[in-house]
């Protein structure tokens, strides 16, 4: 075989790889850890009529990583309204790619189904791209009606049921923040206030967010794949997340076992130099 | 054939002419899918971006006065193209720079610095946690010295340079630690994408591509 296509052969085996799961399910037990059922409980434990904001900020490649644990989230937040707990979400975008993300933020409303669930303005409401970033939200912690003003169809505000008595942000009871930027933002402006600080984020993020959760600045994080299939489990609904924890696994397996091959080749190669 | 049939034919097409980087390295079909992928997202971020003006900072359609001078700051921006009027330019520039320096830095001193140094303890609830905490000093205080370079590193009988080298292995762990979920969160984008490629309608179109790959590794292996 020439070298050339050794790469993509490698490749080629990994793609397989990848779908296998997703095409005929392998059904890996999903064990629920504690940072789950932290995170499951913080919404669960809101309080009687609570009013909860959603910003969806992923990203154009991020569907996979932070669109899933939205989905996953938004239902929950449906089924919690139906049972009468909590008011209601209102959900909207800030991010700096905000015109190209936005879409991705009506994915997670269309996947969650949360249109035909809810009844828009009285138990939830998108205010969509509010331009700003950090600017805007420091605004929306001061007047969140006066930077916001309208929602993404036009209507004011003030005409919106759900957001009567809605001044400023924290006068919201949590704020639930998906990361695909830069998390010393949303840090810095609205962690550890009156409302409950959730994050949703991946892997690469959780560990920056480790000092702030420490802290007490967050109150819990959801990251992608496995441990929002373990939040699906909880939830008691089998998403994407599950067949991508999967596929997780098999990859961690094929790339220890491409390390450990090529390792041995190696020194097995060198040995046979040195005689 | 569906609409969502149609849509999963396209998002197959583009995922093979992405991955045939994989394949042939730097191609036609490649860069025409990157140039592609470029083209999409600027007209959406464009058309939303002007969408957004229109509706939300336009003086006529919201009927706020102070819109007027966000659509004039806006509008000296664009003064930049002419090197007669560049120098106005500066000004709009100059606002978004100083306040947005000044929300940042508002931010900051709390959240990001007296936060943390009132949550560090020594003791936690367990044993594990303990430890946790005792080492996020270590690593912590061995780090700040490690970027102290005003000392030499042989100063104090060489102890300087052996705590800095203890918060180097920390910062190496960490950024292995980073960079590593990093990785792995790349890995859920392609299993997403490959999944359309394996199931209907997607593996027609991976059908042909994997003819066109065989039909190409066996004309080269003729050379």
């Amino acid at each position: 075989m020439k070298s050339e296509y050794e790469d993509s052969i490698l490749y080629l085996i990994a793609i397989i790889l990848l779908a296998l799961p997703s095409i005929t399910p392998l059904s890996v037990p999903i064990e629920v850890s504690p940072e789950t059922i932290e995170y499951y409980d913080a919404i669960e434990n809101l309080p009687q009529d609570a009013v909860i904001y959603l910003e969806l900020y992923s990203g154009v490649r991020d569907w996979f990583d932070t669109g899933q644990p939205s989905v996953a989230t938004v239902k929950h937040i449906i089924r919690l309204v139906h049972e009468g707990k909590i008011k209601g979400i209102v959900i909207g975008t800030l991010g700096v790619e905000g015109p190209v993300v936005l879409p991705e933020a009506l994915k997670v409303i269309s996947e969650s189904n949360i249109a035909q669930e809810l009844e828009y303005g009285t138990e939830w409401c998108f205010i969509g791209w509010v331009p700003g970033f950090e600017a805007a939200m420091a605004s929306m912690l001061e007047d969140f009606k006066g930077t916001v003003v309208k929602d993404n169809y036009g209507t004011s505000l003030d005409d919106i049921p759900i957001l009567d008595g809605i001044v400023d942000l924290e006068d919201f009871d949590c704020v639930i923040v998906t990361l695909y930027g830069s998390l010393e933002i949303y840090v810095r402006q609205w962690s550890g206030r009156d409302p409950v600080f959730l994050l949703i984020c991946w892997m690469g993020h959780k560990t920056g967010a480790m000092p702030y959760y420490k802290s007490g600045q967050i109150t819990a994080i959801m990251t992608h794949v496995k441990q929002t299939a373990e939040y699906e489990k909880l939830l008691g609904y089998k998403g994407m997340s599950a067949a991508l924890a999967t596929s997780q696994l098999i990859m961690q397996f094929f790339l220890i076992a491409i390390i450990i091959i090529a390792t041995a080749r190696y020194w097995i190669g060198r040995r046979k130099e040195a005689e | 054939m569906t609409g969502a049939e149609i849509e999963a034919i396209f998002y197959a097409i583009f995922i093979c002419m992405c991955w045939s980087w994989l394949y042939k390295g730097d191609n036609p079909l490649y860069r025409i899918s990157q140039n592609i992928t470029l083209g999409l997202a600027f007209s959406i971020g464009f058309k939303a971006s002007l969408d957004t003006i229109i509706t939300k900072a336009s003086p006529i359609m919201t009927g706020d006065i102070y819109a007027l001078i966000y659509t004039v700051l806006g509008l000296m921006t664009l003064l930049r193209f002419s090197r007669s009027t560049l120098e106005i330019s500066y000004w709009p520039l100059a606002i978004v720079a100083g306040v947005g320096t000044a929300i940042g830095v508002k931010g900051s001193v709390g959240p990001m610095i007296l936060t943390q140094t009132i949550g560090a303890k020594w003791y936690g609830t367990d044993m594990l946690s303990s430890i946790n905490n005792i080492m996020i000093w270590v690593s912590v205080t061995s780090l700040i010295i490690y970027f102290i370079f005003t000392v030499k590193r042989d100063a104090f009988g060489g102890t300087v340079g052996k705590v800095a080298s203890i918060g180097f292995f920390f910062m190496v762990i960490a950024f292995g630690a980073s960079v590593g979920s990093g990785f792995l969160g790349s890995f859920t984008v392609a299993t997403g994408l490959a999944v359309y490629l394996f199931t209907y309608p997607g593996y027609f179109i991976t059908a042909i591509a994997a003819i066109v790959i065989i039909w190409d590794v066996y004309r080269e292996s003729k050379k």
